[in-house]
């Protein structure tokens, strides 16, 4: 039986007239690392923040490890957080920061220091050089890696981490993903991680929850929700997609650029989704269409092509063969790489 | 860009140094020269009167931290979009100037049968220096991130331990700078306790008696002189202390 670390029961929560989550069921597996995926506004802190007891929903429960903690203030809830601006004690030095909440549950002077010096050491951080350290002489991420030592630190069922990574640059963002993806392996919590950056949930994740509006869109491993996006939210915020509105004729498709050979059932209208990087350049496909590539965008090794068929823009993705702009190609795909949603 | 300073430094010279050096003058017997005038001030009964005033002061500091902590914290922490509106309350009495305003508390204390006891200037001074705690406390607490207290939340830490491990100690700044906004000018102060208190005597109300009931330019000098080294003194001591609080 999978054990689960956090479930949301039909969870919902309003500001004023603002539905900022709705019906949300969600269950989190023991040790994994699971992200909350959606645009700014679509309810994924709010969600983070009902985890961690800082709000309460209107509707529905929250389960953490098994027992009902719907309206259990976060003070009495086992679980870390890492907040969007880090919320480090700026009146404490990083020892100090580190051990508050082993402080606050009275444990002895010796087992505190031991502890500490773990946290800072599973985060890369030297105990010798940073401990008596000020939190403003610190960087950017050293700082990152205090906030997340401080929140292991009480060993927390949970680890809430909301955009921790938001506010690095780009060099340092990647170092920390692979530094998060490592410390989760090295620690085993479970990780709940709330960002908009596709790239961060699609690296780190074991699962991921597309949130949008309030309302889950879609839960699976990154694989499954690049491969196979059930709505055409989660095809369009995840990756690039080209969108082709096809209507149903028996097994086929008919579209603007032509017939699409497709399996579909139950619908009379449907879009079809075709990844840029699945359409191939050349005639050795199930579904051919002959177009004229419009603008070519040479990447170094890879090029984005778009190119028209019949008036509809198809964006393409392959390695450089020659290509021009203005040039007549054959672009096509085998059925099974498309993604057919409903209109 | 030195230069936007001289005006201040001028100013600074004209109404502050120069007439400090006069009193300097007076208090060694100008246009003499004589020691005279601090032995005859050095009595118990100016000493007596510092104690009054430092014991006022400091009840006055007392009440106002008392009453000014949790206003401050609601208006910095929880009021929200009321919060411009209620600080604008709080400035609002130094629109109007103090006389009048004690003259104000006057006609609320006199019915009550209060006017000339010890309480009614205690009244008086926590209504006056009331918002110089406020302020800077307010201000203190205002910078304190809302996710530093949720982070303490998350930790483990009730509200009343985040209050005071997190909040409370990063107000520090506030309450230093508030107590030394109340403390000093409480201690000089002798409007307000020669008016509501009669004959109450601060060492405020003992200069201005010197000065300007007996003309006494010299004795007054010089109890002014003693009165503002001892202060001087004692400041030091507590801005040093207080300067080691970590912030």
């Amino acid at each position: 039986m999978v054990e689960f670390a956090v479930e949301l029961e039909g969870v919902s929560k309003r500001y004023g007239n603002f539905d900022a989550v709705r019906n949300v069921n969600l269950s989190i597996r023991k040790g994994e690392f699971f992200s909350l995926l959606g645009p700014s506004g679509s309810g994924k802190t709010t969600i983070l923040r009902l985890i961690a007891g800082l709000i309460f929903p209107d509707e529905g429960r929250i389960k953490l490890t098994g027992k009902d903690c719907t309206f259990v203030p976060p003070y009495k809830r086992n679980i870390g957080m890492v907040f969007q601006d880090l919320a480090l004690f700026p009146h404490l030095n990083v020892f100090e920061n580190v051990a508050y909440g082993l402080r606050i549950r009275k444990l002895p002077e010796s087992e505190i220091r031991k502890r500490v010096y773990e946290c800072l050491e599973i985060v890369n951080l030297d105990p010798e050089t940073f401990a008596k350290r000020r939190i403003n002489q610190l960087s950017g991420g050293q700082q990152q890696r205090v906030a997340i030592a401080r929140a292991l630190a009480i060993e927390p069922a949970v680890l809430l981490l909301d955009e921790p990574l938001g506010s690095l640059d780009l060099k340092l963002r990647q170092h920390m993903m692979a530094e998060l993806k490592r410390i989760q392996k090295n620690v085993k919590t479970t990780f709940v991680y709330v960002t908009h950056d596709q790239t961060e949930a699609l690296v780190m994740s074991d699962r991921l929850a597309v949130i949008n509006r309030g309302r889950v869109e879609q839960v699976g491993s990154p694989i499954e929700v690049y491969e196979r996006p059930r709505t055409r939210f989660v095809a369009e915020f995840i990756g690039e997609m080209n969108f082709i509105e096809a209507d149903v004729c028996e097994d086929r498709l008919i579209s603007d650029i032509g017939e699409i050979r497709a399996k579909v059932e139950g619908f009379k209208k449907v879009v079809l989704g075709i990844r840029p990087e699945k359409v191939k350049i050349g005639s050795k496909a199930e579904n051919v269409f002959r177009g004229k590539i419009e603008e070519m965008l040479y990447l170094g090794g890879l090029v984005k092509l778009n190119v028209n068929v019949n008036g509809v823009r198809i964006k393409c993705l392959t390695s450089y063969n020659g290509f021009k702009e203005g040039e007549e190609v054959e672009i096509g795909w085998n059925s099974e790489e498309a993604i057919i949603l409903e209109a | 860009m030195r230069y936007f300073a001289y005006p201040a430094i001028v100013y600074l010279i004209i109404f502050f140094y120069l007439p400090f050096f006069i009193v300097v003058l007076y208090s060694f017997g100008f246009p003499n020269f004589d020691l005279k005038y601090y032995f005859d001030v050095m009595k118990p009964i100016y000493f007596k009167v510092l104690l009054d005033s430092v014991i006022l002061a400091s009840i006055t500091t007392v009440l106002c931290f008392l009453i000014a902590y949790p206003v401050a914290y609601y208006i910095a922490l929880r009021a929200k979009r009321w919060k411009n509106f209620l600080l604008v309350l709080i400035i609002l009495p130094f629109w109007i100037s103090l006389l009048l305003r004690t003259y104000a508390i006057m006609s609320i204390l006199s019915p009550l049968g209060l006017m000339f006891t010890f309480a009614a200037v205690v009244i008086g001074m926590v209504y006056d220096y009331l918002p110089f705690m406020v302020l800077p406390i307010y201000a203190s607490l205002e910078k304190i991130k809302r996710a530093q207290i949720e982070a303490s939340f998350t930790l483990g830490a009730s509200p009343w331990r985040t209050f005071i491990k997190i909040t409370f100690p990063q107000s520090m700044p506030g309450v230093v700078a508030g107590v030394i906004l109340v403390f000093i000018p409480a201690l000089g102060e002798f409007v307000v306790p020669s008016m509501l208190g009669g004959t109450y005597t601060t060492i405020g109300t003992i200069t201005w008696d010197l000065f300007l009931r007996y003309h006494d330019w010299w004795r007054g000098s010089a109890i002014s002189i003693i009165y503002m080294t001892i202060i001087f003194a004692a400041l030091a001591v507590y801005m040093k202390k207080a300067g080691r609080i970590e912030i």
